[in-house]
């Protein structure tokens, strides 16, 4: 196998111009296959990393829903959360409460999502600076002003700092609020929320203080977040909430994602039908070069024949040649597609709606193997035709026609 | 919301359900069942075939999985005008009449939204109208249908400039694939162009020659492309259309695609062979015959 190698890289040493188009046009064709092998997985990856990143390895969920749809609560939150706390291997299940509400603040209320948690010291977002919640559940006993936890977007957005006050309203309009008073709260900590909107304004208050605030009675809970000692224990504890209480789902990180997978079939597909094209294209490529380049040697190769190349070493060396431009492709092929993945990033993650930690495409492990397997494969395939063809060169009339050309 | 069948078999999840006064100019009615006493509901084609129900079937419906349950008779089945971000959706899409709605979710006479039909040729322009309902200080937000349109427009903005930003990388691909393709020509062409010009052929004739190839390989291929993106248009819209039971197009070639498609690549082809024919006029010609 060292001959037909060194002969395969002689070959494509030999005019550097032609080898350097072809490259070129496999880097952008291959560039284009590993973009779109990051973008087939790269919300579902870019979601899980968030998903691991915060540490809870199982959500409870009312069932068929995703965590805070408007109007989903589970009926016994705080009894099946204490309940799951229970079980061998929970370190904490927490109930939240996430609901929209809005800040008075110079005269217009601003709408913000706010996340109740029982208190402080959850993990359920990731304290930046100040102090948590209070551990005690009703952090305005004493006279004090009820806690809240704010994001970055609130400081940046409306200028509000720690130890400032908030009036936190359940409505939109005075007029429309005469159930549940608005509620003055103090600013004692900024966190990271990990899934914020690029604009959204969030905010942890204690979930005492919200069901004062809406006037909501106690119980309810839009999630439960469960963190395991052993994250491998998941799937037994999913199955056995969903025992428990039929009317919950429990997800694990997975099973979360699964659930997300229909809403991602258009990247999958898209990704699929250009994933196709790029190796369709790649194959042609190399298939017309190698061919073409296989008939101008002819006579050469009649003349290893000659020499004693059996057919199958021939054959050996024009589809090596073929897996060669696949390997060398390679560094181009990852350098364009990751400069061209981050622009086409930048242009989805313009879409409104959009959490600011996701991306849509995702170098990973799996989609790297995934590239260097298809276009070596694509190399290698592209090489058969016209390894067949230098094969069944006749030697005798081939050399014939060439000391007569 | 939840919705099962008689037998409780079957459970539907994550349903999407929207309360209507009366059948809206987006559904289309595929079969209607006889008046009943029970509260009738409308159930969208894609529901009825997961469900395995048909019009006149009793089903039972609530806001959670703990209830409370009510049975409902399946009035009508229709098939729902998507929009493109609805064709993967896979939830139940069933309609009820919106005091049946609030009955069944406790709400008393709440809704999401109200939408106003402005009389025609009336004085108040749509956007006045808005702004004086949102002025009321009712905590309510009006948006005219063109404000919405914009607002929900800016999800597709992005992906045409994705679709164009890709496409943009496939011209360029296609461009490489030219240039290569005209390269490796020219190389073959060499002895060719070395008699030629030993016979007397000026450099203009040669590179007229060769400008003529490229724009031959060029227009080839741009036939041969219109004719696989028509295939390929159809193998997608064929296959689309049923993974998800929709009349809507995925894939258009039109007359304006093809004439771009043709005339960048007949520029791109006529710039490749005019690179070759410099590359193969710069040589002498008896070292292009290898003398």
């Amino acid at each position: 196998m060292r001959a037909p190698a060194f002969l395969a890289l002689r070959t494509l040493g030999r005019n550097p111009i032609r080898t350097v188009l072809v490259l070129l046009g496999l880097a952008v064709t291959g560039a284009l296959l590993l973009d779109m092998t990051m973008l087939a997985h790269g919300l579902e990856t870019s979601l899980g990393g968030v998903l691991s990143r915060v540490g809870f390895a199982v959500r409870v969920v009312p069932k068929g829903t995703l965590p805070f749809v408007p109007g989903a609560m589970i009926p016994d939150g705080d009894g099946l959360a204490a309940a799951i706390a229970a079980q061998p291997g929970v370190t904490a299940a927490v109930p939240v409460v996430g609901t929209n509400i809005f800040v008075a603040r110079r005269g217009r209320r601003t709408p913000a999502f706010v996340f109740a948690v029982p208190a402080g010291g959850t993990g359920a977002y990731g304290l930046l600076e100040g102090r948590d919640l209070p551990p005690a559940a009703g952090s305005g006993a004493g006279g004090r002003l009820p806690a809240v936890v704010v994001n970055p977007n609130m400081v940046r957005l409306d200028g509000v700092r720690i130890g400032d006050t908030l009036v936190l309203a359940a409505g939109p309009s005075r007029g429309l609020a005469p159930v549940a008073a608005p509620r003055t709260f103090r600013v004692t900590g900024v966190a990271d929320f990990y899934i914020d909107l690029a604009t959204q304004r969030s905010m942890a208050i204690a979930t005492a203080d919200l069901r004062a605030l809406e006037g909501r009675p106690s119980g309810a809970a839009s999630l439960i977040l469960v963190r395991l000692g052993d994250p491998s224990r998941a799937g037994a504890l999913t199955r056995w909430i969903g025992a428990r209480d039929p009317r919950v789902d429990a997800l694990s990180i997975a099973d979360f994602l699964g659930r997300l997978q229909t809403r991602l079939t258009y990247f999958n597909q898209f990704s699929l039908v250009l994933g196709s094209l790029s190796v369709a294209v790649s194959f042609l490529l190399i298939t017309a070069i190698v061919a073409l380049s296989v008939s101008e040697r002819l006579g050469e190769i009649a003349m290893l024949r000659a020499i004693g190349f059996t057919r199958a070493r021939i054959a050996a060396l024009v589809v090596l040649e073929g897996s060669a431009l696949g390997v060398a492709s390679l560094p181009g092929t990852f350098a364009l597609g990751l400069v061209i993945a981050g622009y086409l990033d930048t242009i989805l993650r313009g879409a409104p709606g959009l959490p600011v930690d996701l991306h849509f495409f995702v170098l990973t492990p799996g989609a790297a193997a995934r590239t260097v397997a298809l276009v070596l494969g694509t190399g290698t395939v592209a090489g058969v035709y016209p390894a067949a063809v230098a094969s069944r060169t006749p030697v005798a009339a081939t050399l014939h026609a060439e000391v007569l050309s | 919301m939840i919705l099962r069948t008689p037998a409780a078999a079957a459970v539907l999840l994550g349903g999407l359900l929207a309360a209507v006064a009366a059948a809206g100019p987006h559904a289309v009615p595929i079969r209607a069942a006889p008046a009943s006493p029970l509260p009738d509901v409308a159930v969208s084609d894609r529901t009825a075939k997961a469900l395995g129900v048909a019009a006149g079937d009793l089903v039972e419906i609530a806001p959670t999985a703990a209830g409370p349950w009510r049975r409902v008779r399946i009035a009508q089945v229709y098939r729902p005008l998507l929009y493109p971000t609805e064709v993967a959706d896979r939830d139940a899409d069933i309609r009820l009449h919106l005091p049946d709605l609030q009955a069944l979710t406790g709400t008393g006479d709440a809704a999401d939204s109200i939408v106003i039909r402005l009389r025609r040729g009336g004085e108040a322009p749509a956007a006045q109208v808005a702004a004086d309902v949102t002025a009321m200080g009712l905590g309510l937000r009006a948006y005219t249908s063109a404000d919405l349109a914009r607002r929900n427009s800016a999800s597709f903005e992005v992906v045409a400039r994705f679709h164009r930003a890709i496409g943009a990388i496939a011209v360029l691909a296609g461009s490489v694939f030219l240039v290569t393709i005209m390269t490796l020509r020219g190389e073959e062409m060499r002895r060719e162009v070395g008699t030629m010009r030993l016979v007397g052929l000026g450099g203009r004739t040669v590179a007229a020659a060769v400008l003529t190839i490229a724009a031959a390989v060029a227009g080839a291929g741009s036939a041969a492309g219109v004719g696989l993106a028509y295939v390929l248009s159809f193998l997608i819209n064929g296959y689309y259309r049923r993974v998800f039971d929709t009349n809507l197009v995925f894939s258009r070639v039109t007359w304006g695609l093809i004439a771009d498609a043709a005339a960048l690549s007949m520029v791109l082809g006529l710039a490749a062979g005019g690179l070759t024919a410099w590359r193969l006029l710069r040589r002498r010609p008896l070292d292009q015959l290898g003398r």
